[in-house]
């Protein structure tokens, strides 16, 4: 990790590289969702808690 | 005469009430039933009309002290009349006795009752000029203001030739 | 995309199969359809999103003509449709919408299957479909629903904007500007992370927490939760209030406005007070003067009437020649005296029977006790004395009887005044009653932000709490590692929440500027320069008067000022839409697009009406309007250069209504 890339949230350290890779991922899948309503919201949500919790473990 | 206890007597002593009644919560034409006397007979007078005691049942009265105070008015009143009705005596002489020196004798009885007539038919007049068609407080003022015009038309403007060319006036306006 | 036909078939009041062909022209590209209020414009703008979205707001859902119901015979059917022939990216599409009702045999009108077609002209010019299932896409490519809205404005919608504007708020605002945004994708991820509904990516971290490694944790967790669901409940009734304020708000401008108006009411209330008042005063006058003449007459009366009578009885007494003949303070007594004693007064002898004795008892008759000559002297005086009293008594009471004759005819003419001033006030409601409803307003206002400090109190505590037992919980969760993990995720859905939120602040900040901006240079076009919008985050709009001496001419009704907003505001968009790249409004960029919306021309100052004529067509290439048959000729005046096609609703009846070509 990148430590120029860190920020604190609540105590933790965080890195913003993820967090911007995270966030565009994240946003491609909302549009397309849009259009298709494929899944509603809790599973957007799940969907979500997984690809943080990859992206977190992963290096 | 003029020295006891008064009393208007039936369909009179209505029209006496009414006469002194209030018009508008707080004015009356005539102030107290003596007002109505002393002018009654002057008024019943000119206008010729005398009346006879009615027979109904209603009252209203003038006390004695109250006829006592006026008693010079009356008195006054009493001997224009006498002067002045030559139907009653057309004798100017005689006139003249009555008026002063019959006065409240043995020899003023038909007198005083003929005094008493005119006091009522003058009552009816001013019943009749004044409240009969009055429908509403300003009516009551209106009359009485009527029956003094009528009044100083009648006796107490002079008439001359000008007046008779202001019946063409009139007439053209 | 532009409007080629429109083809209606029993759709509504018009019945059987009635055309409306657009006009394409470049240069006349208005086509202006003109009917009554109620013959069926709005109607037929509804038309247009029935068929392309299967959308109406009627109340009253059946579609199918009442004229036709009337002649269906029971179990048979018949059908609405509408066709729209349009042009979008060269293909030239025809989009089909079909209803078909059966009335059963009971009479009961029952609806049965819709059908949605779209038909398209093939590279061979022969007539394809499009697929049903594909049919939907391919309507959002055409125009997708969410921009419809910025091109189909019925008579409505406008009347709804309008009231909000001159509220000063507008969804409308709101909702374009997120369209115009385009980022739904970015609101939705928003949402999704950290929104304020129970299904978010943190809110599913905070319950999930492992508990059994220590029990604190739990219990944090559980006053955590707990102090955020007070918390949402203040924010909802945050909420509440500020709609309560606005709603008391605006009842307070209107009743201070209409207090304002009726300020003329109250000063005509006065001035029925003050005739009032006045009145009592005559009244009082008028007795007081009555009393005064009554008195006058009562006193003088008697001397008034008997004025000719004394006159004449003092003739006839001088004719009688007894006037002069009393001597005073003679009594008979004095006479006898001198008769007995022989001499008179002065001297001279009296003897029975001679002169001088004649003439003594003739003085008898006059002196007392039989003389009535002092009395007659004293009537002679009171004559004169009630003479004076008389003389004066009729102009006395004249004069008093015309001050009462004045006070009669002033109270007369201020009866009728008062009668005048009740009759208008009758027509004006009641400003006391305004003013006690104000105050109450005023009231609930006040208590309404006492709630609201209290409650904002209440929140800064609760969050202090809750965020000091976050903190605890954090400490105690580092220590465990799966604790220390959903910390981590947490953390990352936070930034993510954070940053993204951050952004489309700043976007829709930008956009929404943007559109003000869009928005005021039309707006200014239609008034010079008088007036300006200005549009707040919470999407507040005020009109703002910019130079007084620039802008000259009468202010206009809110409500002609309101619809040259929402003129500025769709034009706007439009033009904004297809200024963006945006990916979602591509379809916008390249091609000219149609305006179809009732344009009520009669609210606007005739020489608004110019402008709006000119920018309309400026807007959109193609554009549709329906106004009412008066304003026709404020239509011709204006726009009849440009006018390509004319339609008339010719209303035979509730149930029937026919389009006709007009010129």
């Amino acid at each position: 990790m990148d430590n120029t890339n860190s920020v604190f949230i609540n105590g933790i350290e965080i890195d913003t590289e993820k967090a911007y890779r995270l966030m565009r991922r994240l946003v491609i899948k909302e549009k397309i969702n849009i259009k298709t309503k494929q899944y509603n919201d809790s599973e957007m949500v799940r969907m979500i808690k997984k690809m943080i919790e990859e992206e977190v473990q992963c290096y | 005469m003029f020295d006891k206890e008064y009393s208007f007597r039936g369909k009179h002593a209505e029209r006496v009430i009414k006469l002194t009644s209030k018009f508008d919560n707080y004015n009356q034409l005539f102030a107290r039933n003596i007002d109505v006397y002393i002018i009654a007979p002057i008024v019943g007078f000119l206008y010729g009309r005398k009346a006879d005691l009615d027979k109904g049942a209603e009252t209203t009265k003038i006390f004695a002290e109250t006829l006592i105070k006026e008693q010079s008015n009356l008195k006054f009143n009493y001997r224009l009349i006498m002067l002045l009705d030559e139907n009653n005596e057309p004798n100017l002489e005689e006139r003249i006795n009555k008026a002063f020196r019959y006065y409240s004798s043995e020899r003023s009885k038909n007198d005083e009752e003929l005094y008493e007539q005119y006091v009522r038919g003058g009552v009816d007049v001013l019943y009749e000029k004044l409240i009969e068609n009055a429908k509403n407080s300003n009516d009551y003022l209106k009359n009485l203001y009527d029956f003094l015009e009528e009044f100083e038309e009648r006796y107490n403007q002079a008439i001359s030739t000008e007046s008779i060319l202001d019946l063409c006036r009139l007439a053209r306006s | 995309m532009l409007l080629r036909r429109l083809k209606l078939k029993n759709f509504r009041q018009f019945k059987g199969e009635q055309i409306l062909e657009f006009s394409t022209d470049s240069e006349k590209n208005v086509t202006v359809i003109m009917g009554e209020n109620g013959s069926g414009k709005t109607t037929l703008a509804q038309a247009f999103t029935w068929c392309l979205y299967g959308d109406t707001d009627f109340e009253d859902q059946s579609m199918l003509c009442k004229a036709v119901v009337q002649t269906m015979i029971p179990n048979s059917e018949e059908t609405v449709r509408v066709e729209l022939d349009l042009v979008h990216n060269n293909i030239e599409y025809t989009i089909i919408r079909e209803q078909h009702y059966t009335l059963d045999l009971r009479g009961n009108l029952k609806r049965s299957n819709s059908v949605f077609k779209i038909a398209y002209k093939n590279k061979d010019g022969q007539r394809e479909f499009v697929k049903d299932l594909e049919t939907d896409l391919r309507m959002k490519e055409i125009l997708p629903k969410e921009l419809s809205r910025y091109f189909f404005f019925d008579g409505e919608r406008i009347g709804n904007m309008s009231k909000e504007l001159k509220k000063g708020k507008s969804k409308e605002f709101a909702q374009a500007v997120r369209g115009l945004l385009g980022l739904s994708a970015i609101m939705a991820a928003i949402n999704h992370l950290n929104g304020k509904s129970r299904t978010s990516v943190i809110r599913k971290y905070d319950e999930s927490y492992d508990s059994t490694s220590d029990n604190k944790i739990a219990q944090y967790t559980k006053e955590i939760t707990e102090y955020e669901e007070k918390i949402a409940k203040i924010d909802t009734r945050l909420e509440e209030i500020e709609n309560e304020e606005n709603i008391a708000r605006d009842k307070c401008t209107d009743l201070s406005e209409k207090i304002k108006e009726n300020a003329e009411c109250e000063k005509l209330a006065e001035r029925k007070e003050k005739l009032r008042r006045e009145l009592d005063l005559l009244v009082q006058s008028k007795t007081t003067n009555t009393a005064s003449l009554l008195k006058t007459f009562n006193k003088d009366a008697s001397a008034y009437f008997s004025k000719k009578m004394m006159k004449d009885a003092l003739q006839k007494l001088s004719e009688a020649e007894k006037l002069d003949n009393g001597i005073p303070d003679i009594h008979a007594r004095t006479i006898d005296f001198l008769i007995m004693r022989g001499k008179c007064l002065c001297g001279r002898k009296i003897e029975v029977g001679d002169d001088a004795y004649n003439e003594l008892i003739k003085v008898l008759e006059y002196i007392p006790p039989q003389s009535i000559g002092v009395s007659i002297g004293q009537f002679v005086k009171e004559c004169e004395l009630k003479c004076k009293y008389a003389d004066t008594l009729f102009n006395d009471i004249t004069e008093k009887y015309s001050l009462i004759r004045d006070f009669e005819i002033t109270y007369a003419q201020k009866e009728v005044e008062i009668k005048l001033i009740e009759e208008k006030i009758k027509g004006m409601p009641k400003v006391g009653e305004m003013q006690k409803d104000l105050i109450k307003y005023e009231n609930a206002l006040r208590q309404l932000q006492v709630e609201r400090d209290e409650l904002n109190l209440q929140k800064g505590k609760y969050i202090t709490l809750r965020d000091r037992r976050i903190t605890e919980r954090n400490e105690l969760t580092l220590r465990d590692e799966y604790n220390r993990k959903i910390e981590v995720y947490k953390a990352y859905a936070q930034y993510m929440y954070n940053v993204l939120n951050d952004l489309y602040q700043k976007k829709e900040a930008e956009t929404r500027v943007e559109l003000e901006k869009n928005v005021n240079e039309i707006f200014r076009s239609i008034y010079n320069g008088g007036f300006s919008l200005k549009i707040d985050n919470n999407y507040n709009i005020q009109i703002i008067v910019n130079d007084f001496e620039g802008y000259a001419d009468d202010v206009e009704t809110s409500t002609a000022q309101s619809i040259s907003v929402i003129f500025a505001f769709i034009a706007g968009v439009i033009k904004m839409a297809r200024q963006n790249k945006n990916p979602e409004n591509e379809m916008l960029v390249s091609e000219p697009y149609p305006l179809v919306m009732d344009a009520p021309l009669s609210a606007f100052d005739k020489k608004r009406i110019q402008t709006v004529c000119n920018v309309l067509p400026k807007v959109a290439e193609q554009v549709i309007i329906f106004i009412k048959d008066t304003d026709g000729e404020i239509a011709e005046a204006h726009m009849s250069d440009k006018v390509g096609m004319r339609y008339l609703f010719d209303k035979k009846n509730e149930f029937e209504t026919y389009i006709v070509r007009r010129g």
